[in-house]
């Protein structure tokens, strides 16, 4: 069901700028939801599903007409933020946002097409963070070495699949536990 | 709240933790009125099953009744006695809709941890390991139950705790195995342990046009169950030279057409190859000891079926060629309660399937610990141990 493909992954950068292209570069990744396409295409216009949906990346906010604004913590503790605008938007079908501002360029696109059968909807999120020009290690020292954009990607699909045919995200979240003062964060 | 925790291999103790809240839309938090041990706890209380975090509360065999329900439950609601089964199910994905419950797509909130072994992950588990999800388990005074119109089930009036709670685990799985026979009328079906699972599936083969049931085991306890409770014929494997012959001469040199596997990977045995497994096991060089399972491979009758209900992690030494050439039929899943609950609760209310006689020792959950020890040493006959907060 999930098919992996990525893509242009070979840059060639010197030293650790190698490993930054390998964790960045571009990533596509597919999942089937049970749901028409024009339904997953509303949901992902919707910035409060994005919200929940890109809440393992970092907090997105709407910022005004086909704008997103996107916060990121990495794991040193420093912010990172960008905008986002919408570049392309077919209903159905597919919708591309690109950074309209920030140090993070990264761009990124979610296709619709029919699953066979009654299987529903194959959905393909593509997302891309290395730059068109400039050091790639600069950004991927920005969003921190455990920043691995195929999970992302893949993680971000479940998490709208689930939305999408449940009406809720699977969590553990606030659980008790025995650990620390008896429930998990 | 307390509730029973791992803290590392064979370290369980009952602790004071917060009590659960209402998460997600579709959540209900019920009261436990009783949770049960179940066999597979064993492998990673022993440390064979990866994927346990000390503090972890465990258990996925329970009931209870309905404390508070999330704002999208629409069927269950407070005060509502249910019973729950292991796997956590969505009722709306693909696999869902096909009743394959315990594979949902939906309900696993870390799948990266499951992609990296199974391909896809499937549906959590209460109470076993992150790697199914980690969602904290039951044998506690309160548990968290996500899209409860789904997998709670009312229980009847006039059944009894001790009737209803192996409806969560061991009798779907057993009944399962037995459907996944596809039993025609005669069929033997030979079954491999004596425990829960086993034993409810030896009830379940007579229910669905069994001509004959086999129980195998060692403990004599257990095969006194399988005579008197499941109306089974019974093999002690410590007392014959070889299962396979006396499977054979007791099928007329056919073999049983359908073998179930309900031991799993921690299968005792008396021959070289669990001398192989024992000592491969103990080195943590292969996590399964699979005696009862290449036992089951050889003896099935040819074209027959093997129904494989035990937990199993990766196995060497798997007589892969054994299964093409006699043309067996393979099937397996972690169990899919939701189907089979109300068809078992059916049954339990004929008269038809009573496991309660399985609840061999009573503990309060403070006993816990104490209840495992026997239920993993089989002290005293105990074949499962049920607790009670």
């Amino acid at each position: 069901m999930v098919t992996d493909v990525i893509r242009d992954r070979a840059r060639v950068v010197r030293g650790a700028g190698a490993a930054a292209a390998e964790r960045l570069g571009a990533v596509e990744r597919s999942l089937t939801i049970e749901r028409p396409a024009e339904d997953l295409y509303r949901q992902w216009r919707d910035p409060q599903v994005m919200k929940q949906v890109m809440a393992h990346l970092g907090v997105v906010t709407p910022a005004g007409e086909g704008r997103l604004h996107w916060l990121m913590v990495n794991p040193t503790g420093q912010v990172v933020e960008w905008d986002t605008q919408l570049v392309e938007d077919r209903p159905g079908e597919v919708i591309r946002w690109a950074t309209a501002n920030g140090p993070i360029p990264n761009e990124g696109s979610v296709r619709f097409h029919a699953a066979p059968g009654d299987r529903g909807t194959v959905v393909t999120l593509c997302l891309r963070f290395s730059p068109q020009s400039g050091p790639i290690g600069d950004i991927a020292a920005r969003l921190g070495k455990n920043f691995n954009l195929r999970n992302l990607t893949g993680t971000a699909l479940r998490r709208f699949k689930s939305l999408a045919e449940t009406g809720e995200i699977p969590t553990t979240h606030r659980q008790p536990s025995g650990r620390g003062a008896g429930r998990d964060e | 709240m307390r509730a029973l925790c791992w803290n590392g291999v064979n370290d369980l103790r009952v602790q004071t933790v917060a009590d659960p809240e209402i998460v997600n839309p579709h959540d209900a938090i019920l009261r436990v009125t009783m949770s049960t041990t179940c066999g597979s706890d064993l492998h990673f209380i022993d440390g064979y099953l990866p994927t346990m975090e000390p503090g972890d509360i465990i258990g996925h065999e329970f009931m209870g009744v309905v404390e508070e329900v999330g704002p999208e439950v629409r069927k269950i609601k407070k005060g509502d006695r249910v019973v729950v089964p292991s796997s956590i199910s969505c009722g709306a994905c693909h696999y869902c809709k096909n009743q394959l419950y315990s594979l949902c797509d939906n309900t696993h909130p870390k799948p990266e941890l499951q992609e990296a072994t199974l391909g896809y992950p499937t549906a959590g588990i209460y109470g076993y390991t992150h790697a199914f999800g980690g969602y904290a388990g039951a044998h506690a005074q309160y548990v968290r139950v996500p899209h409860a119109d789904v997998d709670c089930f009312q229980v009847p009036e006039g059944l009894r705790d001790e009737q209803v709670i192996f409806l969560s685990d061991a009798a779907p799985t057993g009944y399962m195995g037995a459907e996944f026979c596809n039993i025609q009328p005669g069929d033997t079906v030979a079954v491999w342990g004596c425990g829960g699972v086993g034993l409810m599936a030896q009830k379940s083969a007579w229910l669905l046009g069994a001509g004959r049931v086999i129980g195998i085991d060692r403990l004599p306890e257990r095969l006194h169950m399988a005579r008197e409770h499941a109306g089974a014929e019974t093999i002690d494997y410590t007392e014959v030279e070889s299962v396979v012959d006396v499977l054979r001469e007791m099928t007329g040199g056919r073999g049983p057409d359908a073998c179930i596997d309900a031991v799993g990977m921690e299968a005792h045995g008396t021959g070289v190859d669990y001398a192989y497994d024992r000592v491969k096991q103990a080195l943590r060089l292969h996590t399964d000891r699979g005696t009862a399972l290449r036992e089951a491979i050889t003896a099935c009758a040819k074209g027959g079926t093997l129904a494989i209900l035990g937990v199993y992690g990766v196995m060497d030494k798997f007589p892969l060629g054994v299964m093409m050439n006699k043309g067996l039929t393979v099937r397996a899943a972690q169990q899919h309660g939701q189907r089979y609950i109300p068809r078992l609760l059916e049954h339990l209310r004929k008269g038809e399937l009573d496991p309660s006689f399985l609840a061999t020792h009573r503990f309060s959950l403070e006993d816990a610990p104490t209840g495992y020890r026997m239920f993993k040493n089989k002290e005293q006959g105990c074949v499962r141990a049920v607790f009670t907060p």
